[in-house]
């Protein structure tokens, strides 16, 4: 148990450590200095995104918290109801304090770099005020518990009944990581991206084509973010349970990765056809382009190595 | 002599630093039906993750079909069947999809269609299309121990498989272990608390306290158990735990 916990840590961290090469590799490629001045253009649009995760993150966070409180080990304890609402208020925020920090920390270092701060203040301003009042909402009216009990396999592409023999077969380990991207990334939550690319034209001032563009970068780039999670976690979990067969290595890396690199590189070429389409160069899009497809082949790779054991 | 079909001998395994297993000797022979018994945390589940290869061992043996778990895992895990546990099963899989996976992971060209009855025979086939996350426990252990069955392997290991299964499929698969071992195909390692089947179905039981094999008995010993009513087992347990910790 404590190996698969540390094979997963390891898998996080070989993520996370691609991710910030990648991140410095796009940082030295593109200047990034003058995007703390253009995102104070759009500061409504920060606001608005702001908002709207906040109270969408805090308030899921809450109802799961209080729907799961009464199967706690603590739940017929003498606990006073103040002790247990600051947990169920570190439970519901931690999460968003973890992403807000970060991100304004990434902020003020790229105005930093650039040697203008002051350009970060509006970008700071709409980030915090719209992830305060998005909480303030989400604590005071969670909604009610309807989606976070349905199973994950709802999510999947239905598969057909079928009268036909059993035979050995491989696809499962295909099928997997797509399903747990699919399932991970719920559909009811993609209809706050329409709200979002509408006040994206509303203030930017782009036409409803640019618009879906960007709605279909977005929900790509998210689809293959998730793609890539899930292939480490599937790794994982996948190796763990099929350790007692004498499965080898390739028998195991080949068909866990095939689907999810077919869904990457068709997503990829999409997103790069996507991009230019909105006005960036043939050589970026290739090149950001190239970088992912290396980086998930990497991971992917690692990953596997790592998860499987004969 | 019948054929050993698994031979542990001087088995040492760590969760972490903690020492579970402190020197584990067993060995299940082919037909044989081998209970171990002992209370929560004394290492059942441990002893089965080592045999399985689900958790390395510090030091010892482990050899499967003469063939060593620790040297030539790809070849010693061929002869074995595992119903791994509820909860480590797939859950965004179905039924079928978690067999063929299972199937060509084991190397299996085919399925026998002996599989396919058992899992009518156990109520599980109009489940074999619905995933995994959709069942409840007892369907998922029926899941596990279909997966243990699949291609006829000479070793099956089961960490209480029959928890959660209704009494009616319960009784189908200790009739269905009963002729597998009765044709000698097979040996069975089950690690159980039902002193109901081992009073009834195993051929050797073991008492397992503190990482270690406390008390054997085999098929005679057994029987004389069982002789002396309801409560022999439970009290010849009781008094080799007590002779242990005094």
């Amino acid at each position: 148990m404590r190996r698969a916990g540390r094979i997963e840590a390891i898998g996080v961290a070989t993520l996370i450590v691609a991710l910030a090469v990648a991140a410095i590799f796009i940082a030295g490629r593109f200047d990034l200095t003058a995007w703390p001045a253009t995102l104070r253009d759009y500061w409504l649009l920060i606001f608005a995104q702001a908002t709207l995760h906040s109270s969408t993150s805090v308030a899921r966070r809450h109802r799961r918290a209080v729907a799961n409180w009464p199967e706690s080990w603590l739940a017929a304890a003498p606990l006073p109801s103040a002790s247990v609402r600051l947990a169920h208020a570190i439970d519901s925020f931690t999460t968003l304090v973890v992403q807000y920090l970060p991100a304004c920390f990434l902020l003020l270092a790229i105005a930093a770099a650039g040697r203008n701060l002051h350009a970060a203040k509006i970008p700071l301003i709409a980030l915090t005020v719209g992830c305060v009042a998005g909480s303030i909402v989400a604590w005071r009216w969670p909604g009610r518990h309807r989606h976070e009990t349905r199973e994950a396999s709802r999510y999947t592409p239905s598969m057909a009944a079928t009268e036909s023999a059993l035979q050995p077969s491989d696809r499962a380990l295909s099928h997997w990581p797509i399903a747990r991207a699919i399932s991970t990334g719920r559909p009811e939550n993609a209809r706050l991206l329409f709200l979002f690319v509408t006040l994206f034209a509303m203030q930017s001032g782009i036409s409803a084509l640019e618009g879906l563009v960007v709605l279909l970068l977005w929900t790509l780039a998210g689809y293959l973010v998730s793609l890539l999670i899930a292939v480490v976690s599937v790794a994982n979990e996948a190796a763990r349970w099929l350790r007692s067969t004498p499965l080898r290595w390739m028998g195991f890396a080949l068909p866990l990765v095939r689907r999810a690199l077919l869904h990457q590189a068709i997503g990829t070429t999409i997103a790069a056809a996507g991009t230019v389409a909105t006005g960036v160069s043939w050589l970026q899009a290739l090149s950001v382009s190239g970088l992912w497809l290396i980086l998930v082949i990497v991971t992917s790779s690692v990953a596997s190595l790592l998860s499987y054991r004969p | 002599m019948t054929e050993r079909v698994l031979e542990v001998t001087g088995l040492h395994a760590k969760h972490g630093r903690h020492p579970v297993l402190r020197g584990v000797d067993l060995h299940v022979a082919k037909g044989e039906w081998f209970c171990l018994l002992g209370p929560n945390g004394v290492g059942k589940s441990t002893l089965l993750n080592c045999i399985t290869g689900r958790m390395r061992v510090d030091t010892g043996q482990v050899s499967v079909c003469g063939h060593s778990m620790l040297a030539q895992p790809v070849e010693a895990k061929r002869w074995l069947g595992t119903a791994c546990a509820p909860e480590q099963l797939p859950g965004l899989l179905t039924g079928r999809q978690c067999l063929e996976l299972y199937a060509a992971a084991k190397g299996l060209a085919s399925i026998d269609i002996e599989l396919t009855q058992i899992a009518a025979q156990l109520c599980f086939t109009p489940f074999m299309d619905r995933c995994v996350d959709t069942y409840s426990l007892g369907t998922r252990q029926k899941l596990a121990v279909l997966l243990a069955l699949l291609g006829d392997p000479a070793l099956i290991v089961l960490d209480e498989a029959f928890n959660g299964l209704d009494p009616a499929s319960a009784m189908t698969l200790k009739r269905l272990l009963r002729v597998r071992l009765s044709d000698l195909r097979c040996a069975v390692l089950l690690a159980t608390h039902s002193l109901d089947i081992v009073e009834h179905h195993a051929d050797t039981a073991a008492l397992m306290l503190d990482g270690r094999v406390a008390r054997q008995w085999n098929h005679t010993e057994i029987a004389g158990l069982r002789s002396l009513g309801n409560d022999g087992i439970e009290a010849a347990l009781a008094a080799a735990a007590g002779s242990m910790s005094r």
